[in-house]
């Protein structure tokens, strides 16, 4: 489903995109949306700060598909005074995962031997390492995860 | 994901990527990578220039594709990553194994 942008109310924050999106397109429709996104801001934020938050964003959208398995997954992108907020929400299982990241410099301490180097595991590490904030709560059957990056 | 190959010459295969190498396009990635190591082309070079995105899955698959060529007694390298790339590859550490080369000539010249 192509991500959707609506007008933003008088009450909302200034400026907002949010799509929704089936498991086969959801990466394509989240990089969309935050193409869209950066495009209706006035001032939009440097690159590297953009690359960051945009990083942390699609590990999260991964990590949504790849653990809850939902059929579809809400997602919204805000910016408020001093800071951009990206929203999911999803009605996939439960986040099982542990509650902080493996330590990837502590895993770099051991690269004497690279086959113990992991292939897996990073994504909440970057995405922590991204932005100021990354917080996943469960509300009834929902997942629901908060970015927030200060500008 | 489009994956293009250039045997540079005699002893190293250029892998080309094309767009993002993400949770989507990690598993392909992986299986070309094991693919050529497993024809006798353990000696790599992974151009990123075409490459838009990498997440955490892409990483992951490139660090697999590391460890079967040097298995193999071969290596990888990648080349021309862009800013993303070089982003998630600082903000992991893994620049400390995946030494990113500017150019596909200086990436080919370190064999």
């Amino acid at each position: 489903m192509e991500p959707s942008k609506k007008p933003s109310p008088a009450s909302d924050p200034t400026v907002y995109a949010e799509g929704c999106t089936a498991a086969s397109d959801h990466l394509d429709a989240v990089h969309a949306t935050l193409a869209r996104f950066w495009g209706g801001l006035s001032t939009p934020p440097d690159e590297q700060w953009r690359l960051r938050f945009e990083v942390a964003v699609s590990e999260i959208a991964a990590n949504i598909v790849e653990h809850a398995r939902p059929p579809v997954m809400f997602f919204r992108l805000t910016s408020i005074a001093g800071c951009v907020v990206a929203e999911f929400r999803d009605a996939g299982q439960g986040w099982n995962g542990p509650p902080e990241p493996a330590n990837v410099l502590d895993e770099l301490d051991e690269l004497a031997a690279l086959e113990r180097l992991a292939e897996r595991g990073r994504g909440l590490t970057l995405a922590r390492r991204s932005v100021d904030e990354v917080e996943y709560e469960r509300v009834g059957t929902s997942n629901h995860w908060r970015l927030m990056k200060r500008l | 994901m489009q994956i293009d190959l250039q045997q540079a010459h005699e002893r190293v295969t250029v892998l080309a990527p094309k767009g993002r190498l993400d949770m989507s396009s990690a598993p392909a990635f992986r299986e070309r990578v094991k693919q050529l190591v497993e024809s006798g082309s353990a000696q790599l070079v992974v151009d990123l220039g075409e490459v838009t995105f990498v997440d955490s899955s892409g990483l992951g698959a490139v660090i697999g594709g590391l460890k079967v060529a040097r298995q193999a007694g071969g290596d990888l390298r990648i080349a021309r990553p862009n800013q993303q790339v070089l982003l998630v590859l600082d903000l992991t550490s893994l620049n400390r194994v995946l030494r990113p080369y500017g150019t596909l000539e200086e990436a080919l010249a370190s064999f």
